[in-house]
C-alpha cells in the first residue's frame, strides 16, 4: 500500500474516531445532566420533608376534626425520610404527599383562625414556595430526560446508546390519584 | 385598579368642560396663526414681485426679513406654543387624575421618566445608551406590586468621517416604546431572559438549532408550552429558576400581554424584578388638537392606554403574593 493511501486511510480512521468520541460525550453529557437535574429534585424535597413536622404540630390544635389527614401526612413523611424505605417507597410516598398536602390547603380554608395565625400563615407560605420549586425542578429534569431519550431513540446517537447499553430513564410524573381534582364535598362530609 | 371608564367620566366632566374651553381657544389661535404664516408668504411674495418689477430691489431684503419674522414668531407663538400648553393641560387635568385613581394613587410625571439606574438594571439592551429621554412617567404601588412605567428613547451614536474628512454623528435607537418595571412576586437570585422569537419563527428547527449555539453567558430554556415556545425564546442562568418564574400559568399569561400589545415584547426577570419592554411606534397619551373632548370614543381611547399600561400586573398575576414574599 502507497503512503497516500495509508494516509488517507489514518485519516478517515482520526476523523471516525473523533466523531465516535463526540457522540459518546454528547450521551453521556445528556445521561449526567438528568441525574443533576433528579439531584436538584431531591433537595427540594428534603426541604419539604423538613417543613411538615412544623406545618402539622402548628395546626393540630385548631384542625380536630382532621385528626386522619394530618396522620397520614405524617406517615407519608416518616416513610419518605426513613432509611430502610427503598427509592421505590420514598418516591411513591413523595407523591403521595403533594395530594395529601393540596387537601390539607383546601382543609385548613375552613378554619378561621388558622388564617389569622401569622406563623401558620408563614409556613404556607414557605411550602406554597418549596411546592412550586419542586413543580419546577420535576419540568427542568423531565426536560434533560427528553433530551437524553432523545439521544437514546434517534440515529445517529441510537448507535452509540445501544454500543454502550444507555437505556432509557423515566420522567417524573405524579401519581394518578393526585392528578385527580379534588372533590372538596367529600372534604367536608 | 383601575375603575370602570363609565365611573370615571361623570367625576372628570367640569374639568373636560373647563379644558374643552380651552382648547377651543387655543385652537383658535393656532388657526390664527397659519392665517398669518399663509398672509406673510402670500403678502411678502406679492411685494417682493412688485418691488422687483419697480426695480426697487433694495427694499425686498426688509420685504423678506419681515415676512420671515413674522412668520417665526406666528410659529413660535400662535402654533408651536398653543400645542404645547394644551398637551400639558390635557396631561394634568384628564390623565393625571385617572392615575390617582389607581391602587394606592399613581403618580404621574408627564416630564418624567424611568430612572437609567432601572434601564441598565433590566440587562436587556445593548449598547449603553449615549442618550435617554422619554416621558409620561407612572409610579406607585398597584395592589402589592411597586411598578414605575414610562415612555423611553434610548440612542447611541456613532461617529465617522466623510470623504472631506469632517466628523459625521449618527444616532441609532436602541429602544423606543413603553418600559415597565415591577416588583416580581416571588423572590429568585438569577436572570431569565425572554425575547421575542424571530429564528424559529422564520426558520423552524433550524432557528431552535441556531439559538442553541448563541454565543452568550445564559444558556437556552426550552418549554413545555408550544405556542410560548414559538413566540419567545428564554434564555437562563438556571433552568430550574427559569421553570420557577415560567410556570404554565405564567406563560400564558405572557402570551396575552403580548397578543394585547401586538408588539414584540420582551421580559427580564433579575433579582426578583421583572422589566418589560413593549416597543410602540406611537406616542402614548398626546391629545389630538383638533379633536373635541366631548367625543366619549375618543376620551375611552386614552383610557385603555392607562388601563393597557397599569393593568399588566393584573394580567400576570404580580399581586398573588403566596410563595414568602410580601
Amino acid at each position: 500500500m502507497d503512503v497516500p493511501t495509508v494516509a488517507l486511510i489514518v485519516v478517515i480512521g482520526l476523523a471516525g474516531a473523533l466523531v465516535w468520541a463526540s457522540l459518546y460525550n454528547t450521551v453521556v453529557g445528556r445521561r449526567n445532566a438528568v441525574d443533576n437535574a433528579f439531584s436538584s429534585i431531591d433537595v427540594m424535597l428534603k426541604r419539604r420533608t423538613d417543613l411538615i413536622p412544623n406545618l402539622v404540630a402548628s395546626v393540630k390544635q385548631y384542625m380536630r376534626h382532621e385528626a386522619s389527614l394530618l396522620e397520614r401526612i405524617t406517615s407519608l413523611r416518616n416513610t419518605a425520610v426513613s432509611p430502610v424505605s427503598t427509592s421505590e417507597q420514598r418516591f411513591q410516598a413523595e407523591g403521595l404527599l403533594f395530594g395529601a398536602l393540596g387537601h390539607l390547603r383546601i382543609a385548613m380554608d375552613a378554619y378561621p383562625n388558622l388564617r389569622a395565625n401569622d406563623h401558620i400563615q408563614q409556613l404556607q407560605a414557605v411550602l406554597y414556595e418549596t411546592e412550586e420549586q419542586i413543580s419546577a425542578a420535576r419540568r427542568a429534569f423531565n426536560a434533560t430526560v427528553l433530551d437524553y431519550n432523545n439521544a437514546v431513540d434517534m440515529f445517529p446517537y441510537k448507535v452509540i446508546a445501544n454500543m454502550n447499553n444507555f437505556q432509557r430513564r423515566a420522567y417524573f410524573e405524579i401519581p394518578e390519584a393526585d392528578r385527580q381534582n379534588v372533590d372538596v364535598g367529600k372534604l367536608f362530609a | 385598579m383601575l375603575r370602570p371608564f363609565h365611573a370615571i367620566l361623570p367625576e372628570l366632566r367640569r374639568e373636560l368642560a373647563d379644558l374643552e374651553r380651552l382648547r377651543a381657544a387655543l385652537y383658535q389661535k393656532v388657526i390664527h396663526g397659519w392665517l398669518k404664516v399663509a398672509g406673510s408668504v402670500v403678502i411678502g411674495g406679492a411685494l417682493t414681485a412688485m418691488c422687483l418689477w419697480l426695480k426697487w430691489g433694495v427694499v425686498v431684503p426688509f420685504i423678506l426679513i419681515s415676512a420671515v419674522w413674522t412668520i417665526a414668531s406666528a410659529w413660535t407663538s400662535d402654533i408651536v406654543a398653543p400645542r404645547a400648553t394644551y398637551v400639558v393641560e390635557f396631561k394634568r387635568r384628564f390623565i393625571a387624575p385617572i392615575a390617582q385613581s389607581i391602587g394606592d394613587g399613581l403618580r404621574y410625571a408627564p416630564n418624567r421618566m424611568v430612572f437609567p439606574k432601572l434601564y441598565a438594571a433590566s440587562a436587556i439592551f445593548q449598547p449603553s445608551p449615549d442618550r435617554y429621554g422619554g416621558e409620561d412617567r407612572l409610579e406607585g404601588v398597584i395592589g402589592k406590586t411597586y411598578v414605575q412605567m414610562s415612555e423611553l428613547h434610548t440612542e447611541y451614536k456613532t461617529t465617522s468621517k466623510d470623504s472631506k474628512g469632517r466628523k459625521r454623528t449618527t444616532w441609532h435607537t436602541i429602544f423606543k416604546g413603553l418600559f415597565i418595571h415591577a416588583d416580581f412576586h416571588k423572590n429568585f437570585h438569577g436572570h431569565t431572559l425572554v425575547r421575542p422569537d424571530f429564528a424559529e419563527r422564520t426558520f423552524g428547527i433550524l432557528g431552535r438549532a441556531i439559538q442553541k449555539r448563541s454565543p452568550g453567558g445564559n444558556r437556552l430554556v426550552q418549554l413545555e408550552d408550544p405556542e410560548f415556545e414559538r413566540e419567545f425564546v428564554v434564555n437562563a442562568t438556571d433552568q430550574i429558576e427559569a421553570r420557577y418564574i415560567l410556570t404554565p400559568n405564567m406563560m400564558r399569561r405572557m402570551l396575552e400581554v403580548r397578543r394585547k400589545f401586538n408588539a414584540p415584547v420582551t421580559f427580564s426577570f433579575i433579582h426578583s424584578s421583572l422589566f418589560i419592554a413593549v416597543p410602540l411606534d406611537r406616542n402614548l397619551f398626546e391629545p389630538r388638537f383638533g379633536t373635541s373632548l366631548f367625543d366619549e370614543q375618543y376620551l375611552r381611547g386614552y383610557y385603555e392606554q392607562i388601563n393597557s399600561c397599569v393593568g399588566i400586573v393584573e394580567a400576570l398575576g404580580l399581586n398573588v403574593r403566596i410563595w414568602g414574599k410580601e
